[in-house]
């Protein structure tokens, strides 16, 4: 026996007509009916569940044209999400009365493994600025550090600090000069290079934090 | 009664169906105007003028990740453990991914506790840290971090009088600031990261 094709389920807003009895119309209420309920039944709590219906159990936000420019009345803050070219789907808010759009999240956070004497970690702030932050241990009076992952368009700014050290009992040691942010690749900056100072004899095991544009 | 799909049925009079009908219609609006003390969660109800927008979010809280294999990013709340609690979380899965070779794992964008008064200040960042800054001037003691974390990651401090200073970590919870001298009357300002 051939199997009847599956029927495609359409909302129709125009049921019933004045005139239907339910007989005629109860296909459309059906469909109707089941359409508000498998849609909401997306992103939320079933309609029809005991507790708590409506409630998210997550929100997935498509993705927006690039050009699009939300409109936002005064009271309003809207959350959507745009491709970013040579990132990937982002979360953007817009601010009540039409502000400036900022992009919230701007990469995927992973960890890596330490490499070359130093460790690596990084996170976002809103506004497409990345930081990377973690330990350094050079064995030298120069050393490389690495920024990871390499998607740095500009340094904005490099902090170190020194770990005092058990044999040090009183004086600090001092963090290492910051000689150049080196280019790995055109228009990223994957190098931070640094120069122990003129009091120390090699760089010293250092706290690190970079602030960077993406 | 609750919201019915499978209804009307065509066979029943006219008469007993106008109440399922209503329910669901019922259902909906109620659904869509969820008021507690006031406050209008989740949708803005029927018959307003930003129907259809949402009020407040109630992230009802997921055992595993959504996942995503279209062009979204997907938020949702899970629990996530740190070393003071385990608390539902606001997490972000986004669907590409660069490099491709990484895992597209969910990140946590939030923590539950905030410190704006001071002297011990934190925040959080994403990925699951807490950030933790200040300003001191009596370095003789370490600070404690406050809510605890599992691990501090890097401390920075720096003084305000030109001079040098270097810190010690002893995990899980305290930073000490060194500069030659701790009697000096010096303030220095200190962060440090920390994994919750």
């Amino acid at each position: 026996m051939a199997i009847p094709p599956e029927k495609t389920i359409v909302f129709n807003p125009a049921t019933p007509q004045p005139k239907d009895i339910i007989e005629d119309s109860q296909e459309s209420f059906l469909d109707n009916f089941q359409v508000l309920y498998d849609s909401f039944k997306k992103n939320h709590i079933p309609l029809d569940a005991t507790s708590n219906a409506g409630n998210h159990t997550n929100l997935q936000l498509l993705q927006q044209p690039k050009d699009t420019d939300f409109q936002t009345d005064q009271g309003e803050i809207s959350v959507y999400t745009k491709n970013v070219e040579g990132q990937t789907d982002q979360i953007f808010l817009r601010y009540q009365g039409n502000q400036d759009e900022f992009q919230y999240t701007n990469y995927q956070i992973y960890s890596i493994s330490p490499k070359n004497r130093q460790t690596f970690f990084f996170t976002f702030l809103p506004g497409k600025i990345i930081v990377y932050f973690g330990v350094i241990t050079p064995k030298g009076s120069t050393f490389d550090l690495e920024i990871k992952p390499r998607i740095a368009k500009n340094i904005i700014g490099v902090n170190l600090c020194p770990f005092n050290v058990s044999s040090n009992t009183g004086f600090p040691l001092y963090p290492p000069f910051i000689n150049s942010c080196v280019e790995t690749s055109p228009g990223i900056f994957g190098i931070v290079s640094l120069q122990t100072t003129f009091l120390s004899e090699n760089i010293p095991p250092c706290s690190y934090i970079v602030f960077a544009n993406v | 009664m609750t919201y019915n799909p499978l209804i009307p049925i065509g066979e029943d009079p006219p008469a007993d169906q106008v109440n399922q009908i209503r329910q669901n219609f019922a259902s909906l609006a109620s659904v869509f105007s969820k008021t507690i003390l006031g406050s209008v969660y989740n949708h803005t109800p029927f018959n307003n003028f930003n129907q259809g927008d949402h009020e407040s979010i109630i992230f009802q809280k997921q055992s595993t990740d959504p996942g995503v294999t279209l062009n979204l990013d997907v938020l949702y709340a899970k629990d996530a453990v740190s070393a003071t609690s385990t608390e539902p979380q606001l997490f972000v899965q986004i669907p590409k991914f660069v490099p491709n070779n990484k895992p597209n794992n969910p990140m946590q964008l939030t923590f539950n506790t905030v410190n704006t008064t001071g002297p011990v200040y934190q925040s959080f960042l994403p990925g699951g840290y807490l950030f933790f800054f200040g300003t001191v001037s009596d370095i003789s003691l370490p600070i404690t971090l406050v809510p605890t974390p599992s691990s501090i990651v890097i401390a920075i401090a720096q003084s305000n009088n030109g001079f040098a200073a270097s810190v010690v970590i002893a995990n899980p919870d305290k930073v000490k600031i060194f500069s030659g001298n701790e009697t000096m009357p010096y303030t220095f300002s200190w962060m440090a990261i920390a994994k919750a």
